[in-house]
């Protein structure tokens, strides 16, 4: 079977594609991060309030302060992307906005639920009461997931739709639950296996000399591997589960991710599967390394190759993954069953846009990121070195 | 934890509670089905409940983002201050005034989300637009507000590591670049709304009194095209990608929002105002606290020197600019200039203007019964006679708003000037005589009003620019009503949207005025001997 004959397009949607691309799988990235560690932190802490443990309680204070940098990064992706969606895509965007007004609204509204309670539970921390507290974490939790469970809608409806005028039809959309669940365990994942590898090597370096920050170093790498290694199992449940689901209702994305394997199978333009199978061994590596760290941590060793091994497979996997379902679909950008709408006809096409802008576009965020994830981040570990 | 909270904790706690609230009102309001969203054509009662959210909304943006704007400079200079006479009191006010600096900058981005995705959800026909003219100043918008987060972080962690060094203040002023950059570029979206520079003689078409706006750089084809798919599709003709294609290329010069006249007056007339305002609000901050407690006379002193300063210099500045703006007034917006100089219906002279816009004080001006005239001429005379009318009709407002501003800059005016007595003996027995106390009295006095009147002119100057363009979204090219959203919008959404910016706005103020406790023992520490300026006012 052959490929179908290929949509026309220009060099606007090709890098408007490619600048969406860029900002969709580093924000992704990032806010994956995010919601994991969102929902850890008051996790922790309300475990450490239940079991008065104050190391568990000092664990989740220091990853808030990364969680709070994270999430600032992370906002200004979103915003470029959303940037670039309106210059670039502006009739998909109308048709998203539009027909999936009530998702996007959810997630406006996680936006600003999340920013002030991140905010108040930072600086109210030990000046209201536990209860209290808690109670902001949770509102936390409710505003950071309230974004995936809004956004991912789009994601579901450039997959497949539903045909539906009301109101809930993003939600009504059948790959949308497996869909929000899938990015939420991978965040947990991602956040719980790479802070517990992180403390790993903190642990490894120390080569058995304990000190004050110790006993915060094994709680962080226990509750970390512990909750890690179950959102792991269920992940890759929840994974196989997507991928049937894929099939069923996005053949042409199926196809161009898991290759002529499975029964259904349609022609497609370009062929990902090399990476999802590069995918498959990060995963192996993240199984391997996790049950070897927590069976060494039971005897008390610290492995820094396991450690490092699991640290790249837990911050590869998203973004890999995010690359390879964003990039299948091209040249196309709604998948329609075994074939779909050319993004051609969702780009700008009312103005020439000059590549000028682009290039600047790339140039501008890999100089100012470069500075601040090298900056910031030497900052923070420094100032807060011992204390991450 | 203490039983004992003080008025302010309980605020903070009933605004929590408020917050806890929210999941609650969104399940109400899903419940009751009072969420949106049958797709209905564009029209009027829609894009009036929409209106409510944008402009509580970009009022509430604008506050915290006249802190973005005003707060550089006062913390700039404190901290240059501080770094050049090693003085740890300059330094300490400098690194309190940079939390609410923060604190408002995120605020700011959390209303910015609002405001951003209202732009292109409720707005949602503002796309073409979007997508054409406001292509370039919005996406360099973001490599400025890149800057200025990179460095905001960065300026905020690092006061104890990088304590007086150039290269933290050096930090400092690059986000303060990155924020004035970031205004200029919103605003000359905005100065375009206004001024549609580039599209020729297309808006002269509809409103014959309009001049020819600058070269046109569209394909009048497609332009026209658009402008008559709108009144009759409404934002939904943005949805339909077989129209939106055979529109074909519409733009030519993407850059063409930074040619237009009015892109660097309104810059300077807004960044000013901002600076103005926040440097009259840290001075009643000051005030407030030298008039509770006077035994610190001198500490409050040295720091008033700076915030008033600063805004006298910018409040000054402010006539010429607003001058500016009022001749592209008169040029190009000449229904919004009649509403808000209140010229009579069948035209009448005004010395001052006449004299201020063309050297003649017997000009005479034409008023809306002219434009009547001219009303035939009109591709679409029914628009255009309603242009008319509703400048007309809100002429009363529109004219007092633009009072209240202008009286009020001439308030503050007058006290910039006073400031300068701090300098000149001549200029302080001329305030000796006129309120018979000393320059610093009368600041530290009258700071206790000017921030008021600052807010009151900004607010009022922005009302009577934004309604004075009404029903044009686009001056006399898109009205507000062919652009907002085809999803019925219902008031149970409106009122959630609304809670929400409200409890932003407050929550944010609340925050930022904690942030800035200045605890009196603080001061005690921090007066320091060196500092000689302070000597120097105690003396003066």
């Amino acid at each position: 079977m052959t490929a179908p004959a290929f949509p026309g397009f220009s060099s606007t949607v090709f890098i408007g594609f490619y600048l969406l691309g860029l900002t969709v799988i580093v924000h992704i990235f990032l806010v994956s991060l995010v919601v994991g560690i969102a929902v850890i932190v008051p996790f922790f802490e309300w475990r450490g309030y239940r079991n008065n443990d104050d190391d568990l309680l000092g664990l989740s204070r220091r990853l808030f302060k990364f969680l709070a940098v994270t999430d600032l990064v992370a906002g200004v992706w979103a915003t470029w992307m959303t940037v670039v969606l309106a210059c670039y895509w502006s009739t998909l965007l109308f048709v998203v906005t539009t027909k999936l007004f009530l998702p996007v609204t959810i997630a406006i509204v996680g936006i600003v639920i999340s920013i002030p309670s991140m905010a108040a539970y930072y600086y109210l921390w030990g000046k209201v009461s536990r209860r209290v507290h808690l109670l902001i974490g949770v509102l936390m939790i409710i505003g950071t997931l309230l974004v995936p469970i809004g956004m991912n809608a789009i994601f579901a409806f450039i997959d497949y739709q539903v045909a539906s005028a009301s109101a809930w039809a993003g939600f009504l959309n059948p790959l949308y639950p497996i869909f929000i669940i899938h990015r939420v365990f991978a965040g947990i994942v991602m956040a719980a296996l790479a802070f517990s590898a992180f403390y790993t090597l903190k642990l490894a370096e120390k080569s058995g000399k304990a000190d004050e920050d110790s006993s915060v170093y094994l709680k962080g790498t226990r509750c970390g591997l512990y909750v890690g290694l179950t959102a792991l199992v269920l992940q890759t449940i929840i994974g196989m589960v997507f991928g049937i689901q894929l099939m069923q209702y996005s053949p042409y994305l199926a196809s161009a991710v898991f290759g002529n394997v499975f029964v259904g199978y349609v022609p497609t333009y370009y062929d990902f599967t090399p990476l999802f199978v590069v995918f498959l061994v990060i995963v192996g590596i993240l199984w391997i390394s996790g049950l070897y760290n927590l069976n060494q941590f039971r005897r008390m060793r610290f492995s820094k190759t396991a450690s490092y091994m699991m640290l790249f497979a837990a911050m590869a996997g998203v973004p890999l993954m995010e690359f390879v379902h964003d990039a299948a679909r091209f040249p196309y950008f709604v998948i329609v069953g075994s074939s779909g709408i050319p993004a051609s006809t969702f780009v700008n096409s009312w103005m020439v846009i000059p590549s000028e802008f682009a290039m600047a576009a790339i140039l501008v965020a890999g100089t100012l990121m470069t500075v601040f994830v090298y900056l910031l981040y030497s900052l923070f570990l420094k100032a807060f070195g011992a204390k991450l | 934890m203490s039983a004992k909270r003080t008025p302010l904790q309980n605020s903070i706690r009933g605004l929590m509670s408020s917050t806890v609230l929210l999941p609650a009102f969104v399940a109400v309001f899903a419940a009751g089905g009072l969420l949106p969203f049958s797709v209905l054509g564009a029209n009027v009662a829609n894009a009036d409940k929409a209106e409510v959210i944008t402009v509580i909304g970009i009022y509430i943006h604008a506050w915290f983002l006249s802190f973005a704007l005003g707060l550089p400079p006062i913390v700039l200079t404190l901290e240059f201050l501080g770094i050049r006479r090693r003085n740890p009191d300059y330094m300490k006010a400098a690194e309190r005034t940079s939390r609410i600096w923060g604190i408002s900058f995120a605020a700011g981005a959390a209303t910015g989300t609002l405001v951003e995705f209202g732009l292109v959800q409720i707005w949602s026909g503002s796309l073409i637009v979007l997508g054409t003219f406001f292509f370039a100043p919005l996406f360099i918008e973001v490599f400025a507000f890149m800057l200025e987060l990179v460095l905001l972080y960065l300026y905020l962690f690092t006061w104890s590591t990088y304590r007086y060094t150039w290269k933290h203040w050096m930090f400092g002023l690059f986000i303060a670049v990155g924020s004035i950059w970031s205004a200029y570029q919103i605003l000359a979206a905005n100065a375009w709304m206004n001024i549609p520079w580039g599209t020729g003689d297309l808006a002269s078409k509809v409103l014959p009194w309009v001049p020819t706006l600058g070269p046109n750089v569209t394909n009048s084809t497609a332009m026209i095209r658009v402008l008559s798919l709108l009144p009759s599709n409404g934002s939904a003709v943005v949805g339909n990608l077989n129209a939106m294609q055979s529109i074909g290329q519409i733009l030519t010069n993407p850059l063409i929002a930074f040619s237009n006249p009015e892109a660097v007056p309104l810059f300077l007339h807004t960044v000013t105002a901002s600076i103005a305002t926040i440097g009259f609000l840290a001075s009643m901050f000051l005030s407030v606290k030298y008039f509770r407690n006077r035994g610190k006379r001198e500490y409050y002193a040295k720091f008033l020197k700076v915030t008033f300063g600063i805004a006298a210099v910018v409040s000054l500045l402010q006539p010429l600019f607003g001058d500016m703006e009022g001749r592209l007034e008169y040029t190009y917006m000449y229904t919004k200039f009649l509403a808000l100089e209140g010229i009579p219906p069948q035209g009448g002279t005004n010395p001052i203007l006449g004299l201020l816009l063309l050297n003649n004080p017997n000009h005479f001006f034409q008023g809306f019964d002219y434009l009547r005239t001219l009303v035939g001429s009109s591709i679409s005379p029914g628009l255009a006679s309603y242009t008319i009318d509703f400048a007309q009709q809100n002429q009363p407002w529109l004219t007092t708003f633009f009072l209240v501003m202008v009286v009020s800059s001439i308030i503050l005016v007058i006290f910039s000037i006073v400031y300068f007595g701090l300098y000149s003996k001549k200029l302080n027995r001329l305030v000796r005589l006129v309120f018979r106390r000393d320059t610093q009295d009368v600041l530290f006095a009258s700071s206790l009003v000017l921030p008021l009147l600052a807010i009151l002119a900004s607010v009022f100057g922005w009302v009577a620019r934004e309604m004075g363009r009404h029903p044009w979204s686009i001056y006399g090219l898109i009205t507000y009503n062919e652009i907002v959203t085809p999803v019925n919008l219902t008031w149970g959404y409106i009122a959630l949207i609304v809670f929400i910016e409200l409890l932003l706005g407050v929550g944010g103020t609340v925050a930022m005025y904690i942030s800035f406790q200045w605890k009196a023992s603080d001061e005690k520490n921090l007066l320091s001997e060196k500092s000689e300026d302070a000597q120097q006012l105690v003396k003066g």
